[in-house]
């Protein structure tokens, strides 16, 4: 009953932000309490409140922190719980636009994709509340090692077939689910016991524009702001220094690439390589995804090939055998022998396990972009050092007493090469 | 008495010329093809992201032979030789194997519905590709996992349905089922790999499932033509037998012919022929069981001609395939195996619903 007041509730509000303008920014915070619609629940989102109440400020859909329909002094004193720390119960927007109601503190989680663990490593959620592990970090060779603390929990599956009685048997405060696989029958039929059985579910998958989002909603739910806020800064930082060394690259300096995507002659649009955003010009233009006519490349001539790939490499292995093996087989290919890029030996192989364990092989995807940025336009990245920043990752945001200089194969040159 | 035996005469002169007639028709069916064919040939490789005349082109092929005989553009050598034209090969000689094959299995089991997939082929090549894709497992390492796998488990199905012909003395109607219960098996364990597989390996064997032409080095065609070259000519020596079998077992047991011995035979080496295909282009549906019933409606059934038919209708067909997975969302290459299926399909059923007589 509660939750169906509470949707009617945020669907009303929702209408009401047609009709009124908000105060949204570019990265909102979508918990209620958020009445000024920043990134950020704090002091002025009372004063703001406050403003509503006078009259003098317009109603936000986020204002009504407490979602009973009214916006009022109740209001206030949930957002002073709220940035106190201790309110008892958030109601946030997740990334599928639901509005969850969730008792907090959280201590018992179900995770449910790969991707969501290392989000919640990223911000240092403890490990104890985490019940499950999901069936591929159990399965990979890479993730066995790179997750090696949930090896041992329980396997419920994944979020496209969750294994349902065993997320009920572990009587969780919340769980935690993504877009991917979301069309299965199963994990609907999940929703709807999870349900029934009062248990919040919340989508925290992250997508190429939801990164800041999805983290300040996780940092929310888990009394983990400060953490949420410093990941979200250094990304900001690597992210602006990245976009302000390719500014400068005057657009007839920048290298024609093609990124080969996991098999022979396939490739994927920017959304996935960022060829553009990263100082590099797509050959196809950034626009086709899926097997391509191999005359294409030669027509086109790139000056830089990168493949994307390496099932067996990444940080559970020292040798480089498969990723050179995939440059080599590159390079030899016969019909390819006058692009400029094998003449000149510019070729990299990437590892999918360098960008991240997302579907939108996201959650990583910063390390990549470092090293294309680099590969692309090396005179403007001189002092730009992607191993070290991923290495900063590792240990800062992952908790991992790793060391690239000595373990894990992940690009190939290998970098004192590259 | 005059009058009858000048009757006879008549008659016995009228029957022959039908059946030169008819025997002409075939023949001209034969050469069309191979026309139609070499046309298609031509236009394949002259068609591509890259601009060559058509001239261009074929001067590029004789300067192979007769070096600096015909000057030829700087690119042409490798898009002609290493792009272009292997793939149209490729094209021909798979159309050629399934279409053949498939007329083989439609001869000995006397079934309008078998063909190299129905009879646990694909499934079994599917199970040795996802077994090389997923789980990196096989019978050879490096570049031969996949091909290796596949060529081998694409055996086991036939390899089963022939045991089971030799020692069971089964009826073509039994091998057709022992042919659709080996589909089930392979396919159920290729589902339960699937469910396993991340979604990059599962994606790379459903793409693999649907067939590509680009694949195939030199090497490839090399070996898939001795096959061929193998294969062809024990088949046509088989076609008198073939004809006599598609009256009935008894019949064909009576005139002499060892039945049984024929169709082990027959499926083993029709088998072997499409497992060295598919190994290397991956499942292309639809032309080993479209080609030789859509040759069968034009020419009939006599398997002296249909066999040769078949394989040239065949490869006129995949290279037609070929040529429009590489254009109509150019440069992506459509799986052809998809096209192949679409353009079969509603020609199949065309030509069934137009024809006015039965004519399996």
């Amino acid at each position: 009953m509660r939750i169906k007041i509470i949707s009617i509730v945020a669907l009303l509000l929702y209408i009401l932000l047609t009709l009124t303008p908000g105060l949204a920014s570019d990265h909102l915070l979508n918990i209620f309490g958020n009445a000024n619609m920043d990134d950020a629940i704090n002091e002025k989102d009372i004063d703001y409140v406050k403003g509503i109440i006078d009259g003098t400020k317009n109603i936000t859909k986020l204002a009504d922190s407490n979602c009973d329909g009214k916006i009022d002094d109740a209001d206030i004193d949930r957002i002073k719980h709220i940035i106190n720390g201790d309110e008892k119960e958030l109601i946030v927007i997740d990334m599928a636009g639901r509005s969850v109601a969730v008792s907090v503190p959280i201590e018992r989680l179900i995770v449910t994709h790969r991707e969501q663990f290392e989000q919640l490593r990223a911000i240092k959620i403890p490990k104890n509340i985490i019940l499950s592990a999901e069936s591929q970090i159990r399965s990979t060779n890479e993730y066995k090692v790179y997750f090696a603390e949930y090896q041992n929990l329980l396997d419920v599956g994944s979020g496209s077939s969750p294994n349902v009685e065993a997320i009920l048997g572990l009587h969780p405060d919340l769980v935690l689910m993504g877009s991917y696989g979301q069309e299965s029958s199963q994990h609907s039929a999940a929703l709807d016991v999870f349900k029934s059985a009062g248990i919040p579910v919340v989508y925290a998958h992250e997508n190429e524009t939801n990164f800041k989002e999805n983290i300040r909603m996780l940092g929310y739910l888990f009394g983990k702001t400060n953490e949420a806020e410093e990941y979200i800064d250094w990304r900001d930082r690597l992210s602006d220094s990245i976009s302000m060394k390719v500014e400068d690259v005057p657009l007839e300096d920048k290298p024609k690439v093609y990124v080969e995507w996991w098999e022979k002659y396939t490739t994927k649009d920017e959304l996935a390589t960022r060829i553009d955003k990263l100082g590099g010009k797509d050959i196809f233009g950034g626009k086709i995804t899926g097997a391509i006519n191999p005359e294409e490349i030669v027509k086109q001539n790139p000056d830089i090939i990168v493949i994307m790939g390496g099932k067996d490499s990444g940080y559970a292995t020292d040798n480089t055998t498969v990723l050179g093996g995939l440059r080599d087989e590159l390079m030899s290919r016969v019909e390819l022998q006058n692009v400029t890029a094998i003449k000149n030996g510019r070729v990299y192989v990437m590892s999918v396990y360098l960008t991240g364990t997302g579907p939108y092989h996201g959650g990583r995807d910063f390390i990549q972009e470092a090293y294309l940025a680099k590969w692309f336009n090396p005179t403007y990245f001189e002092d730009f050092d992607p191993r070290s920043i991923h290495q900063e990752y590792l240990t800062k945001f992952q908790g991992l007493q790793w060391d690239l200089t000595k373990h894990g194969v992940y690009v190939y040159p290998p970098e004192s090469s590259s | 008495m005059l009058d009858d035996n000048a009757d006879a005469a008549i008659e016995k002169r009228d029957a022959l010329n039908a059946y030169e007639a008819s025997v002409g028709r075939k023949i001209f069916f034969i050469f069309f093809f191979i026309a139609v064919t070499i046309l298609l040939c031509g236009i394949s490789i002259s068609l591509g992201p890259i601009q060559f005349s058509i001239l261009e082109v074929y001067a590029t092929i004789i300067d192979r032979f007769i070096p600096n005989f015909i000057d030829v553009p700087d690119l042409a050598p490798v898009v002609v030789w290493n792009i272009r034209l292997n793939r149209v090969i490729m094209g021909i000689l798979a159309g050629i194997g399934l279409a053949i094959a498939g007329a083989e299995m439609q001869g000995i089991l006397r079934n309008p519905l078998a063909s190299p997939f129905t009879l646990g082929i694909s499934a079994g090549a599917g199970l040795g590709a996802a077994l090389a894709i997923i789980a990196g497992a096989g019978i050879y390492g490096g570049r031969f996992l996949l091909i290796g796998n596949a060529f081998i488990f694409s055996l086991i199905p036939s390899l089963v349905i022939v045991g089971l012909a030799r020692f069971k003395r089964a009826t073509p109607e039994t091998m057709i089922l022992a042919g659709i219960a080996m589909t089930y098996i392979f396919s159920s364990v290729s589902s339960i790999l699937h469910y396993f597989s991340s979604s990059d390996a599962l994606k790379d064997v459903v793409v693999w499932m649907m067939g590509d032409l680009g694949k195939a080095s030199w090497t490839d065609i090399y070996i898939v033509s001795i096959m061929l070259s193998v294969c062809i000519p024990f088949f046509l020596w088989k076609s008198w037998d073939l004809n006599v079998m598609g009256s009935g077992d008894i019949t064909a047991k009576s005139l002499g012919i060892n039945v049984d011995q024929i169709r082990i035979v027959v499926m083993m080496i029709a088998s072997l022929l499409t497992a060295t295909i598919v190994c290397f282009t991956g499942m292309i549906g639809f032309v080993g069981l479209v080609a030789p019933h859509i040759t069968r409606i034009c020419i009939g059934g006599d398997n002296r001609f249909l066999i040769p038919a078949s394989g040239v209708f065949g490869a006129a067909f995949l290279v037609a395939a070929d040529i429009i997975s590489r254009e109509v969302l150019a440069p992506v290459i459509l799986p052809v195996g998809a096209i192949t299926s679409c353009l079969g399909g509603p020609l199949f059923l065309y030509l069934i619903l137009k024809k006015k007589r039965d004519y399996w």
